[in-house]
């Protein structure tokens, strides 16, 4: 015989179960379908978001006027941010900054962009009209042109090069790091002869014909004895005494026949004339006031053979010391100046410490010592040859140039900036997209196998 | 370019950087040494006449050697035949090139003889021909006056020799017109080759034109 509450018990059991699956199984597919609509309204928000706002492209070269044109007509961004690999044209770059100015967000990156900068100057030389410099990114390639042509190409070594050239022709443009730089000569100089004065000797001779190889006309004062001067013809129409920058573009004084003209160099000096005393004229007292600095015992000449590379440690040096406050040392041999410069009001002064510099130019071992020693010698006068400049005429339809065009571009866009956000979070990460509809396929996929399993529709 | 020469009133009385030292070239082949009293004599002759600063004695300096190359002025004569090796040839080569200034002077005075035949092949398998050096040249102006170019020498006046007054001199020019290298046929290295204090006792000193030479190479 059965008690009454274990015939009451089994029942329970019977009818309690199912309704407990049931409502778990419920529960699992109303989650499935809190989940799917979850997921569903997250694609929705992010689609609406990135329609509204985030247009984010990577272009170069001429897929970025494409960009800028499609951006500009058709598609409206909210925010555009580009990634640049070369710096862009000067109308690209103002055509970006035209799409900020009427309310798109606009950011840039460049990682591969190197600052060149590009600056053309006249320099007082007959043989070249135009200093150019170039500022780029170590060891990139550099490619210099003008209208008519290529002028030069050069690896760049630590951070620029420069290189003068006889003649420019219009817009020179410095292709490197990424960049093209362009720029203009803005003007010429006239340049003026050279007066030189010394005691007739190798010296002079050597100094004299090497300048005059390079193009300098030269009046050269050469003593050769009491009441007897070696005079050019140039020279000869001029008065000894007259020296002034409206004859000459530089001063070399050679030895202590200068001492003569101290007064009047000095003059010229002030006024803005260039002056190198050269060995024994250095050390002349008459010229102390304009010199950058003292004079020092001299060394005694080396021979070539020691360092052909090096020809000038050759020379024998009278050592410059003491350097007045504003004079800078330009050469060095070892420890010691071998070469001084200074400002005087508005012309410059060269010391020059090395003696019987012709040594060099006859028997230096160098593969073309005369050409090395023009060069040295014409660098030496053109560097501090007063050289009134001349405005060169404006140039119809000019185009405008661009001679720092990573700085024009951070000028007109901005500093750069990684591309916004959106990449950096989780949310903004593209692969979760694919990732969530999968999630809302399987939520409604198991939602609705578990209803057609429990026979519900 | 024009140029000339003028003289005004200057005064130097102070050392330039170098003295001026006479050097004679020595070469393998010939008798270099065949005016030994000359160098002194053209000392004597700068130091006379200008202020330059001179080493009273000459030095011989091989052609062959690097050594040449310390004197941008070198006198080279003979009488015998010239033959370069090719260490002078190119040492010539390069002398003349970088600016030094050599006067090559026929001992013989004859433009039949064998120096003028064998040097003149020489100079002109290194340069090229050699070319003419007009009476206007400042070679005869730079210090004394030579209006009608280079002053004939007592061998050519009495007949000696090849029995000419050569008018002219020749020159290979370097870079600027410049004189590198001057060819005579004049025989100054005998005209000169006397002691010094003869001078004392001529009317016309005939090395003024030497003098010439070296303050052209000094200043040119």
């Amino acid at each position: 015989m059965r008690s009454p509450d274990s015939s009451t018990s089994v029942p329970d059991l019977e009818l309690e179960s199912p309704v407990r699956g049931s409502s778990l199984r419920s529960a699992f597919e109303w989650t499935g379908r809190v989940i799917a609509i979850l997921s569903l309204a997250f694609l929705i928000w992010q689609s609406i978001h990135a329609l509204r706002a985030k247009l984010s492209e990577r272009v170069t070269g001429a897929q970025l006027r494409s960009a800028l044109a499609r951006w500009s007509t058709r598609a409206s961004p909210g925010a555009i941010h580009v990634v640049l690999d070369s710096v862009p044209q000067p109308e690209l770059r103002d055509w970006l900054a035209a799409l900020r100015k009427v309310g798109t967000e606009t950011s840039w990156e460049g990682p591969k962009l190197g600052a060149t900068a590009l600056n053309v100057e006249p320099v007082v030389d007959p043989m070249h009209s135009a200093r150019i410099w170039i500022a780029a990114p170590s060891a990139s390639g550099l490619l210099v042109r003008d209208e008519v042509g290529a002028i030069d190409s050069a690896r760049v070594r630590a951070s620029g090069s420069v290189l003068t050239t006889p003649h420019v022709s219009g817009i020179v443009t410095a292709a490197g790091g990424n960049a093209i730089a362009a720029a203009r000569l803005p003007d010429s100089v006239v340049v003026k002869p050279v007066l030189l004065i010394g005691i007739a000797s190798w010296e002079g001779k050597f100094v004299l014909a090497s300048l005059e190889e390079r193009g300098w006309t030269v009046d050269a004062r050469l003593g050769i004895g009491p009441g007897n001067e070696v005079v050019q013809a140039r020279a000869k129409e001029r008065p000894a005494a007259v020296i002034d920058t409206a004859r000459y573009s530089a001063v070399i004084a050679l030895d202590s026949s200068a001492a003569r003209y101290a007064r009047s160099i000095g003059e010229y000096v002030r006024a803005g004339g260039g002056f190198i005393a050269a060995g024994p004229a250095a050390a002349l007292p008459a010229f102390a006031g304009l010199m950058p600095g003292a004079t020092q015992a001299p060394t005694l000449a080396g021979s070539f053979d020691i360092d052909s590379a090096n020809p000038r440690r050759a020379l024998q040096l009278m050592p410059i010391a003491a350097l007045k406050p504003g004079a800078i040392a330009l050469e060095m041999r070892d420890t010691r100046t071998a070469i001084a410069a200074r400002r005087i009001e508005r012309g410059r002064v060269l010391q020059v410490g090395y003696l019987d510099t012709w040594r060099w130019r006859m028997g230096g071992l160098d593969e073309n010592p005369s050409s090395a020693y023009r060069s040295w010698w014409s660098g030496m006068v053109s560097s501090v040859a007063y050289g009134p400049r001349v405005p060169r005429p404006a140039e119809s339809g000019a185009v405008s140039t661009e001679p720092t065009p990573l700085a024009s571009l951070v000028g007109s866009l901005g500093e750069p900036r990684l591309r916004p956000d959106i990449n950096s979070s989780l949310l903004g990460d593209p692969r979760l997209l694919p990732v969530l509809f999968a999630i809302l396929m399987a939520a409604l996929f198991f939602e609705w196998a578990s209803r057609r399993l429990r026979g519900r529709p | 370019m024009e140029r000339g020469v003028v003289r005004i009133s200057t005064s130097v009385g102070s050392l330039a950087s170098s003295e001026f030292v006479f050097a004679t070239a020595m070469y393998e082949s010939g008798d270099w040494e065949s005016a030994p009293s000359m160098p002194a004599n053209l000392i004597d002759s700068i130091a006379r006449y200008t202020a330059l600063p001179v080493e009273p004695t000459g030095v011989n300096v091989g052609l062959g050697t690097d050594e040449l190359f310390n004197y941008p002025f070198v006198w080279l004569t003979g009488h015998l035949p010239v033959r370069f090796t090719d260490q002078e040839r190119r040492n010539l080569k390069h002398y003349v090139e970088r600016g030094g200034f050599i006067v090559v002077d026929d001992h013989n005075h004859d433009v039949d003889g064998i120096f003028h035949k064998t040097a003149q092949e020489e100079i002109t398998r290194t340069f090229g021909p050699l070319k003419t050096v007009p009476k206007s040249h400042e070679i005869y102006h730079c210090f004394f006056e030579f209006k009608d170019g280079p002053p004939a020498t007592q061998h050519e006046l009495s007949g000696w020799g090849d029995q000419l007054v050569h008018k002219e001199l020749f020159a290979v020019f370097g870079a600027g017109d410049r004189i590198g290298l001057l060819y005579s046929s004049k025989d100054y290295s005998s005209e000169w080759n006397f002691h010094p204090d003869t001078k004392n006792f001529m009317a016309i000193d005939p090395t003024r034109f030497g003098v010439n030479l070296i303050v052209y190479a000094l200043t040119r």
